[in-house]
């Protein structure tokens, strides 16, 4: 197998600028907001968790699901996709470490997050998920030097198969971090959690693709140089079984709320009444993010040009993007209901709150994207993860 | 040994050691009971809501002066440690006016979750949060059911020496736990009494003898979202029709 590393080729450097602008525009944006306080921001007493934290939850799913392609290889035996499975870890580490990035720098006093790594407090899904997170490092940095250097040891096996489960526990850890506040009925539910494993795996796949187009224009090779035309006819198909997947999910979490009484209120204002958040949710996921895609994945007259592929994808990961907006956010939003069977008068616990992201939180998420897309880029410069051909491994 | 300790006769050395068993004793069982008395208790709050007038808030006045919390005319992310809610009852119309601040519960989900464990319940159940160790991840809040918790969304100016505040950190209501710690009752209670209301009855809930226990045998209290079980050290009277 032909492994190649990536050359100073004016791509690459445009995709480098490009990556290191997002970094230190997120860096300058957390600053602002570190000496003049939250105020800044969007974020208020009742929306503690914003944008950036959205963003930064959004990464972290996806660093999961882009190991999907190196799964595949290693854990189901699809040798089509061993040549693209160094590129699936090296992203998979990029993404955790911008997700992390982002995270950290959503934090009040990011200064202080040395805090979280000495003083663990074992029923804290946050501590729980710094150690699955930090293994996740160890275990997909190994598998990458594996499938780089030694890719058809037992060892890249055996890693593959570990990280594969790892993967699974640390998309539900991410999940959990919702799943478990008692006190927001609408997040609380343990249908969130096959959710989340299924968003990661659709979205996982979509960033893989858009992230494979980005890394070819970096090398200045054209577009799916490494696929042939039935790995990419194979991704299609894939793709479109994930995306339904994740839409079936997304239905049975709605119709449980719907169905509960306790839940039924969020849910017209989720679906019918809340302002964006129903535009997001149909809109976002259900028309960009699932219907578009899904016509472009299936329908044989989309089948001739791989650029549709590449839209599917950018619309799977805009609907997952809304989709994720719309977890987080709209039930901070949403009134508690401090006293079943009483109306709250009071502009804080009564009513609506509100909250849309300012410039800076948004330069704070994308802060972690620009991270992912410098390790990538770093990445497939130093290491040779991208394959000269899928056709040398025949 | 002799030149280490030149002058430590051995009657001395027999008498210091006397000395020290008998204090270490006296020391060792003072402290036991001190800390078996605060495992006994557990501070809290009665509130009557019929006692309490929609027009009437001393008891946010007072939390506000004695804790400095400034306002910046922006309610979304001013610190309020206390807010005044108007409840209607959906069936038969009652309407109760009642103070909502952090419930000091004994399943804290804020302590739960916090991942420095900055959070946390002390022994006679005051939930506090210890801002040298809170990194503001903003958990608690997203944990708290009450929504008790706030962010210092802006820098701190003039706060007060008992209550330390600081920007980028979560807080909430401490119950006063300096004066409690004093021999006081919080300034919320002792603002409501001044005021002739006498809506909120501060005591140990563990004592049998307190009035606050009594008052919570003898009457229906509720707590809020008494469906989640984190068995709240404040509880309302009054509420249900």
């Amino acid at each position: 197998m032909n492994q190649q590393r990536v050359s100073n080729t004016k791509g690459f450097l445009c995709m480098l600028g490009l990556s290191v602008l997002l970094f230190l525009l997120g860096i300058w944006a957390a600053w602002q907001i570190e000496s003049g306080g939250h105020i800044l921001t969007g974020m208020n007493n009742s929306v503690p968790w914003g944008f950036s934290l959205t963003l930064a939850t959004f990464l972290l799913v996806a660093a999961s699901g882009v190991l999907n392609v190196a799964s595949l290889s290693s854990v189901f035996g699809k040798q089509d996709y061993k040549p693209l499975a160094s590129f699936s870890c090296l992203l998979a580490l990029a993404l955790l470490a911008g997700g992390l990035f982002t995270l950290m720098l959503d934090l009040g006093r990011p200064g202080q997050v040395f805090l979280a790594l000495t003083r663990f407090n074992w029923t804290s899904v946050f501590s729980i998920n710094i150690v699955i997170y930090a293994v996740f490092f160890g275990l997909v940095g190994l598998y990458l030097l594996f499938t780089c250097f030694a890719p058809q040891s037992g060892g890249a096996s055996v890693l593959g198969f570990v990280s594969f489960l790892w993967r699974l526990v640390m998309t539900t850890g991410s999940g959990c971090v919702f799943a478990v506040l008692a006190g927001r009925s609408a997040m609380h539910s343990a249908l969130l959690l096959p959710l989340f494993i299924a968003l990661s795996l659709s979205l996982g796949l979509a960033m893989y693709i858009i992230s494979l187009h980005k890394a070819q224009f970096a090398a200045q090779r054209p577009f799916f140089a490494t696929c042939t035309d039935e790995l990419t006819g194979r991704m299609r198909t894939l793709l479109a079984v994930l995306v339904s997947i994740t839409c079936y999910m997304v239905l049975a979490l709605h119709l449980i709320g719907l169905n509960s009484p306790a839940l039924r209120e969020f849910e017209r204002f989720a679906l019918c009444t809340g302002g964006i958040f129903p535009t997001l949710l149909w809109g976002g996921f259900g028309l960009i993010g699932t219907a578009i895609p899904l016509i472009l994945l299936l329908l044989p007259q989309f089948r001739a040009c791989n650029c549709w592929l590449l839209a599917a994808a950018i619309g799977v990961t805009l609907g997952s993007l809304a989709l994720m907006y719309v977890l987080v956010i709209a039930p901070q939003v949403y009134p508690v209901e401090l006293f079943p069977g009483k109306i709250v008068t009071d502009a804080f616990y009564g009513q609506t709150a509100s909250y849309s992201a300012t410039a800076l939180e948004w330069l704070v998420g994308l802060c972690g994207l620009g991270l992912a897309g410098i390790v990538m880029l770093l990445g497939i410069r130093i290491v040779p993860v991208l394959p000269a051909s899928t056709l040398d491994n025949k | 040994m002799n030149t280490l300790l030149p002058s430590l006769s051995r009657r001395n050395f027999l008498r210091g050691a006397a000395c020290s068993l008998l204090f270490a004793h006296g020391g060792v069982s003072g402290i036991g009971q001190a800390l078996a008395n605060i495992a006994q208790t557990r501070w809290g709050l009665v509130v009557d809501t019929r006692l309490c007038s929609a027009e009437c808030a001393v008891c946010v006045n007072a939390c506000a002066r004695e804790h400095a919390l400034q306002s910046y005319g922006r309610p979304s992310t001013d610190a309020q440690w206390i807010r005044k809610v108007r409840l209607t009852d959906k069936s038969t119309g009652l309407i109760n006016h009642l103070p909502v601040m952090c419930q000091h519960c004994a399943d804290a989900q804020c302590v739960r979750v916090c991942p420095t464990r900055a959070s946390h319940r002390r022994a006679d159940g005051l939930v506090l949060v210890n801002h040298h160790l809170c990194i503001g991840c903003r958990y608690c809040m997203m944990a708290c059911p009450y929504k008790a918790r706030g962010f210092v969304h802006e820098k701190v100016e003039k706060p007060a020496a008992h209550s330390p505040r600081g920007m980028g950190t979560v807080e909430g209501c401490t119950l006063c736990s300096h004066r409690i710690d004093a021999g006081r009752k919080p300034a919320c209670v002792e603002a409501c009494a001044k005021a002739g209301r006498g809506a909120m009855l501060f005591g140990n809930l563990n004592d049998p003898v307190d009035p606050i226990a009594k008052r919570v045998v003898a009457f229906d209290t509720t707590a809020l979202r008494p469906e989640l079980l984190t068995d709240p050290g404040v509880r309302y009277q009054g509420v249900n029709p």
